[in-house]
């Protein structure tokens, strides 16, 4: 897969979308885990005795958190092993629009996904009987958060297939 | 594994050893968890949430062992799954209210003209739109983070010439990242039920 050769613009754009999808691809999850992180840390220097509860349920969010950017590094191995015989623009613009598409959906799934995880670590350190509840919620919320992130996934597979 | 639920089941006690101890801890994990989700008609689901769950959790895991591969990584059963459990949720829907209350849930919210209650029939389309979204999520959620978390292990373990990373990759990638989303599967599974029959 390393060092093929660009030989058409055509060409270049399928390569541009790859670097699209996974370039933002990483700024909405890396920036929602960090958020997560951030807040975990808060959590834990308020109770500090439920630390390792929270570094728990920390890793779980972190772990949703990962899967949209995980969607947009799959499109973007898919674009770059795309056949190189694409000659035509609307073929090569359908592939950048997948790129497109799928950097932008994980955008906001991640970002979602970080802001309710990091919640969840905050307040178990306001409370941490409700652990459990808390935990679960997270996890449904995230799963509900990334359904969008999911669609433009979808949609660029769809895109990816076109001819 | 149904071999080892029928030994423990054979050697219950009242006072449990080890195994009986740690099989009843998830057991009754599970259980509350139906019960807090749906309330006392929770532990009908539980046999139903609970072999769903660990259906899904070894199908993710089980490509830790080498020349295996998960079943979950064709789109295909994840659909399967997806279909089964949403067939759960309408089907329970249907049973508990009628399948006029049922029909009726896709025009609410209803339009409200001089007290009489009239179906709403532009929201109808959206309402089956959003049921089709849940599905797509639902099934391509697993799919996608499965097959992409085998991606990632094939593509940076050649990188790295099967050099020192790989372990670390399954452990994460395989191991936990599969046991969350088999949780998170078998928890939407439960809520897609508890939003149906409520």
């Amino acid at each position: 897969m390393a060092g093929q050769e660009i030989t058409t613009l055509v060409n270049a754009m399928t390569f541009m979308g790859a670097g699209i999808a996974m370039g933002f691809g990483a700024v909405g999850a890396g920036a929602g885990e960090g958020l997560t992180a951030a807040l975990a840390v808060k959590g834990m220097a308020r109770q500090p005795e439920v630390g390792g509860r929270i570094s728990g349920i920390m890793l779980l969010g972190q772990a949703v958190d990962t899967s949209p950017s995980v969607f947009g590094f799959i499109i973007a191995l898919l674009l770059i092993i795309q056949p190189q015989e694409i000659d035509s623009l609307p073929r090569a613009a359908a592939l950048l629009g997948a790129g497109v598409a799928m950097s932008i959906g994980t955008l906001g799934s991640g970002l979602a996904i970080g802001w309710i995880a990091s919640r969840a670590c905050t307040f178990v350190g306001y409370r941490p009987a409700v652990a459990g509840l808390v935990t679960r919620t997270m996890l449904l919320g995230g799963a509900i958060a990334e359904t969008l992130g999911i669609f433009s996934f979808v949609v660029a597979l769809l895109l990816l297939s076109t001819t | 594994m149904t071999l080892l639920a029928i030994l423990v089941r054979l050697k219950l006690k009242q006072q449990p050893g080890r195994l009986q101890v740690l099989l009843e801890t998830i057991v009754g994990a599970f259980d509350s968890l139906c019960k807090s989700t749906l309330g006392e008609r929770g532990r009908t689901y539980l046999p139903f949430i609970g072999s769903l769950f660990i259906f899904v959790w070894l199908s993710n895991i089980i490509g830790i062992i080498p020349g295996l591969e998960e079943p979950t990584r064709d789109a295909n059963t994840p659909i399967g799954l997806m279909a089964v459990s949403l067939l759960t949720a309408h089907i329970s829907s249907i049973r508990l209210r009628g399948f006029k209350e049922y029909i009726k849930e896709y025009f609410e919210p209803g339009l409200r003209i001089r007290g009489v209650w009239l179906p709403n029939v532009f929201l109808a389309p959206l309402n089956v739109i959003g049921e089709c979204g849940k599905a797509i999520s639902m099934s391509f959620r697993l799919f996608g983070n499965i097959f992409g978390g085998g991606v990632i292990i094939v593509v940076v373990s050649s990188l790295v010439s099967f050099v020192g990373l790989p372990p670390f990759l399954h452990l994460f990638l395989g191991l936990f990242v599969g046991t969350v989303q088999a949780m998170v599967f078998s928890i939407l599974a439960l809520t897609y039920t508890a939003v149906a029959t409520s």
